[in-house]
């Protein structure tokens, strides 16, 4: 019990001293179009405004709701600050039928990708979903959040927001 | 530059085509034979009375004893939560050695049955062996030269269950690293209740099933005791001897044997925990 | 945990905390470092009501830490892992620390070389795939070499050749792959760039090499794996289609059986705003395919053979999970996703939506197939593809979701399931000790945002399972319901958001009718989550009940536990 405290405290020791080392391009990896083509991460741009960038799986209930909040506010969003949406799917061939289908019924019209054998999000640097990103509009991953609680929109609108006036963001 | 690379993977797809398969028409190895070399080969057979895998395993054993006649050394260790006793299987063939061996090696944590063939390739992950390797990884081992070699001289009083046993090791080769030896206690021929899943459904408890080899004690202890400590050269040879080690009355001591093994005991080695040599003598 | 391994820890962490605070700043011209890790560490408890015993070893911890580099289009990593030992229920092999992944890659236009270890899967995954999932720890990576050309636009060329990781060594055999291609529409553009329709097609092979060792047998050291595909999209109608042909493959888990194997997996699904079709179904047979042919558990598999059934999230629905049969099996799942719009009758002012999930799966209907034989003989079978053999699994499920108000949300869901236990989680004819179960298992999940960034949830779950055994006998002591008798379950979960940093759960799972009574215990369990940015910490104290987890076709029994555990994770 001892070592379980002086292990954890050691880490989160560690943890605060962590600088964000926020602001490098979107990494490169091949992930898929609903259209069954392959295309570059790399190659994410939205034209000098925000992006948002939320790893999901159909299988993922906070994912999904994370999603589904955002898209109530989306179309009012994208008025106001040009934002876009790149919703990457990391489910394997079990699931990712259920991609197309998920993204249809939702009535979703963000950019979806499938990532299935996890390249990009080994790239990201993701453990778990939902970890959404915001990239600033020069393609800079500038913040990211891991998991998702009733409400967590609302901080990321206001980011997003910051972004398209481009003032600094901190979490 | 970008025409030969693509020249050469499609030459390279057409060749996996063609030498990628080995279609097989006859199952048996008509050139099969046996290698006859000085070195014995500690197998060691994981078990329970309660895995109804397990006879399949144990069958495994026996031919390869048959085949491979005085050169395979066989043990049952009987460990973990397919040898836990109830009702239905009260006959408990567990003990401290055998728990010892299970921990160490994490065999029942991997499942039964499994395997350890002369606890070979302990450095790799992959040093637990399932039965359909056994005698390929046996092969291996036959094929290597001894480094020692053990001759053991049982005397046994009835009167007091008293067990007086001398171990003789002889290095073959020069051995410079570090060294333990073994010597356990095993009882052959226990009748008890075993599960054997190959039988029709509602008749798969053998009442009266014979259970081979079983490890029983250790007489030194589980991980032995060090020989050789200053390393030994061609032809050095050391004798232990264990006096007044008293089997217990509950085992028979015309069906036990001592096994003695020698291991490698060098935590820094590629070998480390391998059986080097291993020997078998009854009792009685 | 020993002096010398924390002391390791830390260490590790110091260098991933200099990379990162030097490094940072001086990206653009020297690269940039990025890195994630997560440690799971857990104090077990003995808890003999609950048969959880975690032997001397009480301090148990699984951890991971990945550094990536990349400068322009090279990239290079490694990944540092320890477990001494590892968590409760995770193989043995896995013990000690060590950096079992590293990799350089470089692309640059048409072409992508990685040296070292590296990811990949061809298709759906059932010529090869080769993957991980940290939380089964499951990982299958190769370590050798792989390059990828792209010599114009829809058109993939992949070579690969290497060996498996096994635990923290490798594999004895060799991976050898090759996969092509083709989309038609990016291809011919000029031909069928405006056609609606798009069609991709694909093919692999592989091969796998192992030394035949065997005495008796004459083992075939090369082992080929071939595989086409084809995917058809046209608005929102999607097909896809692969069939594989493995030649003879002699294994432990075939029981050396020398048949070919075959697969076929197809999926089509349709979908438009509010409503969606999907079905899936596949034909396994034999297609089990390592690089060991003696190897067990998750370890050496060289493919995937995919399981369509329902990922249940809410434990009692998947406290008897299905994987799929790696010997062989036939079936197919199919949803229906419908979302009445809101404003219509049983939309209400903010919709519903309604969701129906049904699976079936069964054995391959096989003709002379011994249920276990000596593995010196081999094994001879027939397929009567026309067929099929007992039933495996089912679940029928409906999951309806509405929104009562803007505050309040509420789930329900429905599920009848089927296991042929014996089989599916035992391999064995069993049906004595490992019975049919037959199962109704309803969820009610409520979730309350009382105010903006505050919510409350709640749910409440019933299993209610029925025991087909063909004798009913119960041991004194209960030893026969190991995993196998369990009668039903309740619980009940409360989980408080009160801003989006912290979480507070507190849950309890009750055995309320356990057919031995002094198993009739709660199961409970207290969480408390912090995140922040891309940190998560979670502190939870409590018991964990004995169960199976299933991946990639192969069951993993993870026994009973009680204790405190942490999880941190991060990236940079």
């Amino acid at each position: 019990m001892k070592k379980l405290l002086i292990l954890s405290s050691a880490i989160i020791v560690c943890l605060s001293a962590f600088k964000s080392s926020d602001g490098d391009k979107i990494p490169s990896a091949t992930v898929k179009k609903l259209d069954g083509s392959t295309t570059n991460s790399s190659t994410f741009v939205n034209a000098g405004k925000p992006m948002i960038i939320s790893f999901w799986a159909t299988w993922c209930k906070p994912c999904k709701k994370e999603l589904d909040a955002i898209n109530e506010e989306y179309a009012e969003l994208v008025k106001e600050t040009g934002v876009k949406l790149i919703a990457i799917s990391i489910d394997d061939a079990r699931s990712s039928g259920k991609v197309v289908t998920d993204v249809k019924v939702k009535g979703w019209t963000y950019e979806v990708y499938i990532d299935e054998n996890q390249d990009f999000k080994r790239a990201m640097n993701v453990n778990n979903v939902p970890h959404t990103f915001l990239v600033d509009g020069d393609g800079k991953i500038v913040w990211s959040h891991n998991s998702y609680a009733e409400g967590d929109e609302e901080k990321l609108f206001e980011n997003v927001r910051k972004l398209a006036k481009g003032e600094k963001l901190s979490h | 530059m970008n025409k030969i690379i693509y020249k050469l993977t499609v030459i390279i797809g057409i060749s996996f085509t063609i030498y990628g398969c080995d279609y097989v028409k006859d199952v048996r190895d008509p050139n099969a034979e046996i290698i006859r070399g000085n070195r014995k080969v500690l197998v060691e057979d994981y078990t329970g009375h309660k895995c109804g895998n397990c006879p399949s395993a144990a069958d495994t054993l026996r031919y390869l004893e048959n085949k491979y006649d005085g050169q395979v050394v066989p043990l049952a260790i009987h460990a973990g939560f397919f040898a836990n006793i109830n009702a239905t299987y009260p006959t408990d063939l567990r003990n401290t050695v055998g728990n010892a061996y299970d921990t160490q090696f994490g065999i029942s944590t991997a499942g039964n049955p499994n395997g350890l063939i002369n606890r070979g390739g302990y450095g790799t992950g992959g040093f637990i062996k399932a039965y359909s390797s056994w005698e390929g990884e046996l092969a291996q081992m036959l094929s290597r030269a001894a480094k020692f070699e053990i001759k053991i001289k049982n005397t046994f009083t009835a009167a007091n269950s008293n067990l007086n046993t001398s171990i003789t090791l002889k290095s073959l080769t020069n051995n410079s690293g570090q060294y333990k030896l073994v010597v356990l206690l095993s009882e052959d021929s226990i009748i008890a209740e075993q599960l054997d899943y190959r039988l029709p459904s509602g008749s798969q408890l053998i009442p009266n099933y014979e259970f081979k080899h079983v490890l029983r004690d250790a007489v030194n202890s589980a991980w032995g005791d060090v020989v050789f400590s200053t390393g030994a050269i061609v032809n050095d040879s050391l004798t232990k001897s264990y006096s007044n080690y008293k089997i217990s009355p509950n085992y028979r001591p015309s069906k036990c044997h001592i096994i003695a093994y020698v291991y490698d005991a060098d935590p820094n080695s590629a070998t480390y925990y391998e059986v080097l040599q291993v020997e078998e003598a009854s009792v009685k | 945990m020993t002096l010398k391994l924390s002391s390791k820890l830390l260490f590790s962490f110091f260098i991933i905390l200099v990379f990162n605070s030097s490094f940072a700043q001086i990206k653009d011209e020297l690269g940039s470092i990025h890195g994630n890790f997560q440690i799971d560490a857990a104090n077990y408890e003995r808890d003999t009501i609950i048969n959880a015993d975690p032997g001397s070893e009480v301090f148990r911890y699984n951890a991971f830490g990945n550094i990536n580099y990349q400068k322009g289009g090279f990239t290079a990593g490694v990944r540092y892992e320890s477990y001494n030992p590892p968590l409760l229920g995770y193989l043995p092999g896995y013990k000690g620390s060590g950096v079992p992944y590293r990799f350089a890659r470089y692309t640059h236009k048409d072409i992508d070389i990685t040296v070292g270890n590296f990811y990949e899967q061809f298709g759906s995954g059932i010529s090869l795939r080769a993957y991980e999932n940290r939380g089964l720890l499951y990982d299958n990576a190769l370590d050798g070499m792989r390059v990828i050309f792209t010599p114009k636009k829809g058109i993939i060329l992949k070579g690969l050749v290497g060996k498996q990781r096994t635990y923290f060594s490798l594999s004895p055999g060799v991976v050898r792959g090759f996969d092509g291609e083709i989309n038609l529409m990016d291809v011919f553009d000029s031909i069928l760039g405006k056609s609606k329709t798009k069609i991709i097609l694909g093919g692999s092979f592989v091969s796998k090499f192992q030394q035949d060792q065997n005495p008796t047998l004459v083992l075939p050291e090369n082992v080929g794996n071939s595989a086409g595909r084809v995917t058809i999209i046209r608005g929102g109608f999607n097909f896809n289609a692969e069939y594989a042909y493995k030649i003879n493959d002699p294994s432990y888990q075939n029981k050396y059986s020398y048949k070919p194997g075959h697969a076929i997996i197809a999926s089509a699904s349709y979908g438009m705003d509010g409503f969606s079709l999907m079905f899936s179904g596949k034909m396994l047979d034999n297609m089990s395919f390592r690089s060991d042919r003696d190897a067990q558990n998750t370890i050496d598999m060289i493919n995937y053979q995919p399981d369509f059934s329902k990922f249940h999230t809410y434990s009692l629905m998947a406290y008897y999970p299905y994987a799929t049969q790696p010997n062989g099996e036939v079936g197919g799942t199919g949803e229906l996703q419908y979302k009445f719009k809101k404003g219509s009758l049983l939309g209400g002012k903010y919709g519903m939506d309604i969701t129906i999930n049904g699976s079936a799966y069964y054995g391959i209907d096989t003709i002379g197939i011994a249920a276990i034989s000596d593995t010196l003989n081999n094994f001879k079978y027939s397929t009567n593809y026309g067929g099929v053999g007992e039933e495996y699994y089912h679940d029928f499920n409906i999951e309806i979701t509405k929104k009562l108000s803007k505050k309040l949300k509420f789930t329900v869901m429905y599920a009848n399931q089927f296991l042929n236990q014996s089989i599916v989680q035992f391999n064995t004819p069993d049906k004595e000790e490992h019975p049919d179960i037959t199962s109704h298992i309803g969820v009610l999940d409520v979730i309350w945002r009382y105010k903006t960034g505050s919510a409350i949830r709640f749910e409440t779950q019933g299993f209610f399972g029925s025991y087909d055994y063909k004798e009913h006998k119960y041991d004194d002591n209960g030893e026969k319901n190991i995993t196998n008798n369990t009668g039903s379950w309740a619980s009940a979960l409360i989980e408080w958001t009160p801003n989006t940093h912290w979480s507070i759960t507190v849950a309890d799972q009750y055995n309320y009718n356990n057919p031995v009574i002094s198993k009739r215990v709660h199961y409970y369990f207290g969480m408390i989550g912090y995140t922040n940015g891309p940190t998560r910490v979670s502190l939870s104290y409590g018991r964990q009940r004995q169960g199976i987890f299933c991946a990639g076709g192969v069951c993993r029994f993870v026994p009973a536990s009680s204790g405190l555990s942490i999880s941190i994770s991060s990236s940079f």
